[in-house]
């Protein structure tokens, strides 16, 4: 349990601080004002490799992070969704991951498309702001790219972490 | 009871994931209760810290390669300019010089005499800012600034900028904190202003059309005005509301849609400043 709450708490600050970065640095990057998700890419790497439990609470705080620093998507909103993804991809822990390049972008290429799916119905359900539907905003095709991009560095950072290595050093038995 | 806790430590995950979507879903739905936007605005408050000194750490990085790389240009522009002076014998190439530059100051005179008493009206101050964060979805441009409530900022203040020595209308402030304060711009689909044609008198109404296109909408002009009206033609703020100051430039006149079945037209402006590109911002401060 120590194990998962230091993953759990390593991985709220290091996505706080991606959410930092995206609202400040990125923008020297940004193609037509729009920038990669590096916290769901990072999202994506925790709950495939710790677990629902730390992926939805890591995802819950992020998303909360996400709102207050956002206008005029209400409290809530991020934190529904990068709470819902955090859960649902916890169901690939321990999975066969089968190469370190493809899978991982398509796992976040996944999740990007489900973020935007799952922000434009609560946009609808709950009459919040005036969104086009994604499929027909050019910056869900860029941010969908860009993720992709970003991906494999990530992952390749990230699993040079050992706090992230622990639940595969458990499953070998070492 | 031994089923119960069984259950529990079986379902521990979905039962947290029920109860924290339970949270969001609650305060979505209570996002206008006086509680929740406090925490929003303090949190808000908190994280822009952060925001603050990351960019003041980008700033330095960029301001000292801008400045080497200034002093470069300026030692070749230096070079260049002293080679310029021994060709520059031949009149006709200063009187092209001079009829832009009349062109300008023109441009500035009608600013001058719009926008300087307002600036010397002691019920207005112009606070300084500086752009530290922009929204880190890619959902909407809202942006954040470095000045909050400690320097008398508040809601509904509007913003303005510069861009090759035009001062233009930016937004509006829509959400405070201590230090930093997020603005709503002109390009968003919620903004609205009160607008005047500088030259033709004729008002109308400036609505955002969204982050994906590069023009605002004036509404509501009176087809009379359209004999009148020409292709460039500066739009500033009316005064009326007293939200914004008289005189702000807006925009300039794009394109001209009339339709016969309608009493009145619609303009498309295309924005003064250019967002890419924002300097010399100012939040005014009316009744300060």
């Amino acid at each position: 349990m120590g194990t998962k709450l230091k993953a759990t708490l390593l991985a709220i600050i290091i996505m706080a601080f991606a959410l930092i970065l995206q609202s400040t640095l990125l923008k020297f990057i940004a193609i037509y004002e729009t920038i990669p998700d590096l916290s769901l890419i990072i999202l994506i790497f925790i709950s495939s490799r710790q677990g629902g439990m730390v992926g939805e609470i890591s995802g819950f705080t992020t998303g909360l992070i996400e709102d207050f620093i956002s206008f005029p998507l209400p409290i809530g909103f991020h934190a529904l969704v990068k709470t819902c993804i955090g859960f649902f991809y916890g169901f690939i822990e321990g999975g066969m991951i089968v190469d370190q390049l493809f899978m991982p972008i398509l796992l976040v290429v996944i999740a990007t498309i489900i973020k935007a799916l799952l922000s434009w119905i609560l946009t609808l359900v709950f009459s919040i702001g005036d969104m086009t539907f994604f499929l027909l905003n050019y910056k869900f095709y860029i941010e969908l790219v860009y993720n992709a991009v970003f991906t494999p560095v990530l992952f390749k950072l990230l699993n040079a972490i050992p706090s992230f290595k622990v639940i595969e050093k458990e499953k070998r038995g070492l | 009871m031994q089923d119960i806790k069984s259950f529990f430590s079986k379902n521990l995950t979905a039962l947290i994931f029920i109860f924290l979507i339970i949270i969001c879903v609650l305060c979505i739905i209570n996002y206008e209760n006086e509680a929740l936007v406090r925490i929003k605005s303090a949190g808000n408050s908190f994280f822009s810290i952060f925001q603050i000194g990351m960019s003041g750490v980008s700033n330095f990085f960029t301001n000292t390669f801008s400045s080497v790389t200034e002093l470069t240009q300026v030692k070749d522009e230096l070079e260049a300019a002293n080679k310029k002076l021994e060709k520059y014998d031949k009149l006709l190439g200063e009187v092209g010089l001079l009829r832009n530059e009349i062109a300008r100051l023109r441009e500035e005179q009608h600013y001058l005499e719009e926008v300087i008493p307002l600036l010397y009206d002691s019920n207005v101050k112009q606070v300084p800012a500086e752009i530290i964060a922009r929204q880190p979805d890619n959902f909407f441009s809202i942006i954040t600034l470095n000045k909050g409530e400690q320097d008398g900022v508040k809601p509904g203040m509007p913003v303005v900028a510069f861009n090759n020595g035009m001062q233009g209308l930016m937004g509006k402030v829509v959400t405070v904190g201590v230090t930093t304060s997020l603005v709503m711009p002109i390009f968003n689909e919620s903004f609205y202003v009160s607008v005047v044609f500088r030259d033709a008198q004729y008002e109308g109404l400036v609505n955002g059309l969204g982050e994906n296109t590069d023009f605002v909408m004036l509404r509501y002009i009176n087809k009379k005005a359209r004999s009148e009206i020409r292709y460039g033609d500066i739009v500033i703020t009316s005064g009326m509301g007293k939200i914004y100051p008289r005189g702000i430039p807006v925009g300039k006149v794009n394109s001209i849609q009339s339709k016969s079945y309608e009493t009145s037209m619609e303009i498309t402006l295309e924005p003064i400043l250019d967002f890419s590109r924002l300097k010399n911002i100012f939040i005014i401060v009316i009744g300060a």
